[in-house]
């Protein structure tokens, strides 16, 4: 069967996986009340870093590394514009996804020559006892870094929903007088938050270069981190939703790449991903935004 | 320096000029050998010489023209489609002596702009059907029919699966031509073989274009012919993922994943640049068409995932190509 | 329990100034244990900036914070406050709507590094406290599906979880009926008993004269007194509050005529088979003051939405001066004589954006002395604002100042002359005094009455029963959609009212009116 063979469910999986981390940074920036317009930008700039840092360190764990932590710095430095300067978070947002393409842009060309190689693979290689058995092969073929993002979904749901700190984040998002008349800074609160935000972010640019395509190109991400936005609204601003809608994402593009093969013209399939976002956006309703989201905070 | 304006400069009316521009050419080969020719060149990718294949080939071409011929080029890139006309028009007006495209998405912007200014030369380097009705124009490509062929014969014989992949980003004119060629030679060489061709949608997606190829190895394909622009690096990648072999387009790729490259089928692009320059210095500026057929392509070494016998029997069969000893029927296919 | 009141909290000397504002000047205020400590005073007068600054929510600019003796005044912030055992509710209450009872409650204790918090425990130690102070909260449910009066319960007991025992409460009673308002005050007298130091914002004198063991009086963020429980009547604080004699409210004595000027009959809104306005019939004489009670949100903004034409009727006639307007738009209705004061003035009654002059013809820009030939006479408007300027009292630096920027007293004064100033047969005030000061309420209500007696009609929808109680002839009282009961001016008492807002005395059998 075309569609539920496990190479189709891999094939889903990679497209999803990159999705799903930066879906759920966006996630949690919303959720302490920050619109995160720049998630496409910083998700550029966590795949130029990741791919920068798998090649000149030749190890492939030490670019997803490098991609994470420059998206951390890039979440301090959305911090800084939309949490400290009472400005416009979907001015600021648009600002700094044009910013990010034309520094990864510049950068790529000055080492463009060092990245004509591909970065070293991120596999897990089958066990030759256990290559044969189709299940085991498909459990190796998933990708290490989707092992990780539901690894780090989980964690994130339990931290938002059942922890302290996920709590106190949440009323930041919901509510800032309730959340300062309880002591919370929210300034700090939210630029905590947006490193961690920004790490996620970069987290997923890095998974889809080094986890995924091996090379970058310019604006490479083209468009996917808004499209981790739209899952986070489709998934209501809970994890398991948005993990699921980002999957969604994922199968639609992968019919697409196969829909091509049943004939037809190939243009017609390749909107099949957007035209499912769409209508599931459009079919979910209007679902409600933890309430501070994209109100600038100017404290007192 | 530029001897257009200096020439025009003896010339009384614009209308004078109008259909002179070929004379002024030559006059300046004769009388100015040492001006120096001003040209554009303008690139839809951004950094081309980072985009390996077609883009890098191109821009080969446009350092030869620096280095080997004196020329005094600026390089337009990231010029979005709807940037190409007023782009080539601003080099026109700034006395620019040749702008040239690099691409067959920029045919309607050539058609448009080339009548307007005819003091200056419009070279497209790349596949065109046919001239804008214009005397300051050139085209420059290679017989894409004739580059199927040779892609073609390459994989037929290296294939062990009886399987290859054709994977591009658009199915242009070049495209069907190539990818027609591979169909009808690689029939000659191996008459079980299947030809699975796919399209990634664009000439910029990587991501796409790898997990389109990807699909068409796992239908079996073990050679794999890909040109999709900047996605070609999602072929490559899914090539090596794959443990497949992966026949390079108009550049050399083995740098690129050594052990992934079994050749590359070079398309010498920087030898229209050559032409290019000659023409102007020879003033053999008639509009035309000018093709370069089998007898410019080239295949890097082998890398050693064939067997020196296979080598070898590739190696024949494309000189006997080349030579007019091998004779292949020219079918056109459709891929839409 | 029995031991003298002991200090706790001591503001000495605090100041703040923003700007070019002092909103706190050299106050000083001490609270103990075990007493009702009231801060009254006008809009604006500072009670409860000075009470923000005790739980850390503004830096003083000078003066020293006291707690338990100790100065805590550098590093002050809501946290230390909570740890130095200080709650506050704000008048608008600080809840996460979102969020269950349990949450608000537990989550001002959480501590940051709490990864796996008890929430068992919580639940069970809110169980135990809840127990002990009479509450019964659904504390999974939401609190936007709470109604206001639970609200108030949970922010209480969010100030009693976090242990505080200093509890400072911004106007209480605002938002409560009188029944749960008195509950609320009998709550706040067992907290004293029990030993908690209570602070009280009011604009209520008698709540504070009953309750409180001593009051502070503000006034343009000084304070002016100082009162002991027993040592002042409600006139002597209301004049220390105004600096001027305070007038007690006089009910109308003058009789209204006969004609009516506007009857509503049978007017019904159902949606979703849910009657929101069920059956009103209402006959408005001229010279008449009718007033409307209730708790907030048994139908009143419906009906008022209804008059005002924005809402369709399911079923009912509005007939004013004699002509069916039931079918009218908005723009034919205000043509007609109705003036329409509403709650919300921001968002129905003015253009915040826009300036003072602007705002006074708003709706009648068409009219040919404000415009010619759709071009507006800048030099009539600007002249004609000035006048209304200063008929209505509305105090401003000129036309072209942006009503946004004026006081709330003098935007609802300019709203009135507008409405006042067309002449109307028919006004529907809704809240009319909500949120002004002392003297802009007298204001806006001797306007009203003075209207009544040129001879308009006067619906005065209003959830202040001293206002209705002040103003009107009669009253009806709404409940779930229906007039449940009138009461005519010689029978006004508050424990009626309140029974009636209750819904306790509705009848059900229909005939609501003739409650004698």
């Amino acid at each position: 069967m075309m569609f539920l063979d496990p190479d189709f469910i891999l094939s889903a999986l990679r497209t999803g996986t990159p999705l799903m981390l930066v879906a759920l940074g966006v996630l949690v920036a919303e959720r302490a009340g920050v619109l995160f317009l720049g998630v496409e930008g910083v998700m550029l700039t966590g795949a130029f870093f990741g791919v920068l840092g798998a090649v000149y360190m030749d190890d492939p764990w030490a670019g997803v590394l490098t991609g994470t932590l420059v998206g951390m710095v890039a979440g301090l430095i959305t911090a800084a514009l939309v949490v400290w300067l009472p400005t416009d978070q979907v001015v600021m947002g648009l600002a700094l996804n044009i910013a990010a393409i034309g520094l990864t842009s510049f950068l790529f060309r000055l080492a463009a020559g060092d990245l004509s190689q591909m970065t070293p693979p991120l596999n897990f290689t089958v066990p030759e006892s256990l290559a044969d058995n189709a299940f085991f092969a498909f459990l190796f073929g998933v990708p290490p870094l989707t092992w990780l993002t539901l690894v780090l979904s989980v964690v994130t749901s339990y931290l938002l929903f059942r922890s302290a700190p996920g709590l106190l984040l949440r009323s930041v998002g919901q509510d800032v007088k309730a959340a300062r008349s309880a002591g919370i800074d929210i300034r700090v609160v939210r630029t905590v938050a947006m490193v961690i935000v920004g790490g996620l972010t970069g987290l997923g640019g890095a998974a889809l270069t080094v986890g995924w395509v091996r090379s970058f190109s310019d604006d490479i991400t083209a468009g996917r981190g808004f499209i981790a936005l739209a899952a986070v609204y489709f998934g209501r601003w809970y994890p398991g939703w948005t993990l699921f809608g980002c999957l969604l994402f994922g199968i639609g593009e992968s019919v697409a790449f196969r829909a091509q093969m049943l004939g037809g013209n190939p243009h017609l399939y390749l909107m099949i991903p957007y035209v499912l976002t769409v209508a599931v956006l459009a079919l979910t309703g209007r679902a409600r935004a933890p309430r501070e989201v994209g109100r600038p905070y100017e404290g007192n | 320096m530029n001897m257009l304006t200096e020439m025009n400069l003896g010339l009384p009316t614009k209308g004078a000029v109008t259909g002179a521009v070929l004379g002024v050419l030559m006059f300046a080969t004769a009388g100015a050998a040492l001006a120096e020719m001003k040209a554009a060149v303008i690139f839809g990718v951004a950094n081309p010489v980072a985009v390996n294949g077609w883009d890098r080939g191109q821009f080969e071409g446009v350092q030869k023209l620096i280095d080997d011929h004196g020329w005094d080029v600026t390089v337009a890139e990231a010029v979005p489609f709807p940037g190409l006309a007023n782009t080539a028009e601003n080099y026109a007006k700034s006395d620019y002596d040749v702008v040239i495209f690099t691409s067959s998405g920029h045919i309607k912007a050539w058609n448009e702009v080339a009548p307007k200014y005819p003091d200056t030369l419009f070279v497209m380097m790349s596949t065109t059907s046919s001239l804008p009705e214009s005397d300051n124009v050139l085209a420059y490509t290679s017989d894409f029919y004739a580059y199927g062929v040779v892609n073609g014969l390459v994989a037929g014989l290296a294939t062990e699966t009886d399987k290859i992949a054709a994977i591009g980003g658009v199915p242009v004119q070049a495209l069907e031509d190539m990818f027609s060629g591979i169909v009808e030679s690689s029939k000659i060489v191996n008459p079980d073989i299947e030809v699975l061709t796919a399209f990634s949608g664009d000439w910029t997606g990587i991501p796409r274009a790898r997990e389109v190829s990807v699909l068409q190895i796992q239908q079996g394909a073990d050679i794999v012919i890909g040109n999709a622009g900047v996605g070609t690096r999602g072929i490559l990648d899914a090539v090596q993922s794959t443990e497949t072999q992966f026949v390079g387009y108009a550049t050399d790729w083995t740098e690129d994943a050594p052990e992934t490259v079994l050749t590359s089928v070079l398309m010498n692009i920087p030898s229209w640049y050559e032409q290019l320059a000659q023409d102007v210095e020879s003033g053999a500026l008639t509009p035309r068409i000018e093709l370069f057929g089998a007898e410019s392509f080239a295949l890097t070494p082998f890398n050693d995932s064939i067997s020196a016998e296979t080598a070898q029997k590739i190696t024949d069969y494309v000189d006997q190509y080349v030579n007019g000893e091998l004779d292949v029927p020219k079918v056109n296919h459709s891929f839409k | 329990m029995t031991q003298t009141a002991r200090e706790i909290v001591r503001l000495e000397n605090i100041s703040k100034v923003f700007g070019s504002l002092t909103a706190l000047d050299d106050v000083s205020v001490t609270l103990r244990a075990g007493e009702i400590h009231a801060l009254v005073g006008e809009n604006g007068a500072g009670k409860s900036t000075l009470m923000n600054v005790l739980y850390g929510l503004l830096t003083p600019t000078s003066g020293r914070i006291v707690v338990g003796g100790e100065d805590v005044t550098a590093n002050w912030n809501t946290r230390e406050a909570i740890a130095h055992r200080i709650g506050m509710i704000h008048q608008h209450f600080s809840l996460v709507g979102a969020h269950s009872v349990l949450d608000n409650i537990v989550m001002p204790t959480l501590k940051w590094t709490d990864f796996a918090p008890d929430w068992n425990g919580h639940r069970a130690r809110l169980a135990e406290l809840s127990e002990t102070f009479g509450f019964d909260l659904p504390i999974e449910k939401l609190v936007d599906e709470l109604p206001v009066g639970q609200r108030q319960q949970v922010e209480i007991l969010k100030m009693l979880y976090e242990d505080a025992k200093v509890l400072i409460l911004d106007e209480p009673t605002a938002v409560l009926t009188p029944q749960q308002a008195d509950r609320l005050l009998e709550m706040l007298v067992k907290f004293r008993d029990m030993g908690y130091a209570v602070v009280i914002i009011t604009h209520k004198l008698e709540h504070a004269l009953e309750l409180a063991d001593e009051i502070s009086v503000l006034r343009l963020g000084r304070k002016v007194a100082e009162v002991r429980k027993g040592d002042g009547t409600i006139s002597d604080i209301a004049r220390m509050m105004v600096a001027q004699d305070y007038v007690p409210a006089t009910t109308r004595l003058s009789t209204p005529g006969k004609t009516p000027i506007a009857e509503l009959s049978g007017l019904t809104i159902e949606t979703d088979g849910v009657r929101t306005l069920d059956n009103i019939s209402l006959e408005i004489r001229q010279g008449e003051v009718l007033g409307v009670a209730g708790v907030a949100g048994n139908g009143q903004n419906e009906l008022a939405d209804a008059l005002l034409g924005l809402r369709p009727l399911s079923e009912g006639r509005i007939v004013v001066g004699g002509e069916d307007i039931t079918r009218h738009s908005i723009g034919a209705r205000r043509k007609h004589g109705l003036a329409i004061v509403p709650e919300d003035r921001h968002e129905r009654a003015m253009v915040g954006d826009l300036d003072l002059a602007q705002n006074m013809i708003l709706g009648y820009e068409g009219e040919a002395k404000f415009s010619r030939y759709g071009i507006l006479r800048e030099r009539e408007i600007q002249e004609y604002c000035r006048g209304c300027m200063s008929e209505f009292d509305v105090r401003a630096p000129g036309p072209e100042t942006k009503i946004g920027s004026l006081s709330g007293g003098n935007q609802q004064k300019a709203v009135i002359a507008r409405e006042l100033s067309a002449g109307p047969k028919l006004i529907v005030a809704h809240e009319p005094s909500r949120g002004l000061d002392f003297a802009a309420t007298a204001y806006v209500r001797g306007r009203l009455v003075q209207s009544a007696e040129d001879g308009a009609g006067v619906l005065l929808l209003s959830s202040d029963l001293d206002e209705l109680m002040e103003l009107s002839n009669r009253v009806v009282v709404m409940f779930s959609g229906r007039i449940v009961g009138e009461i005519q001016s010689g029978d006004y008492s508050p424990e009626r009212f309140g029974r009636l807002m209750a819904g306790l005395d509705a009848k059900v059998d229909g005939d609501t009116l003739q409650d004698a």
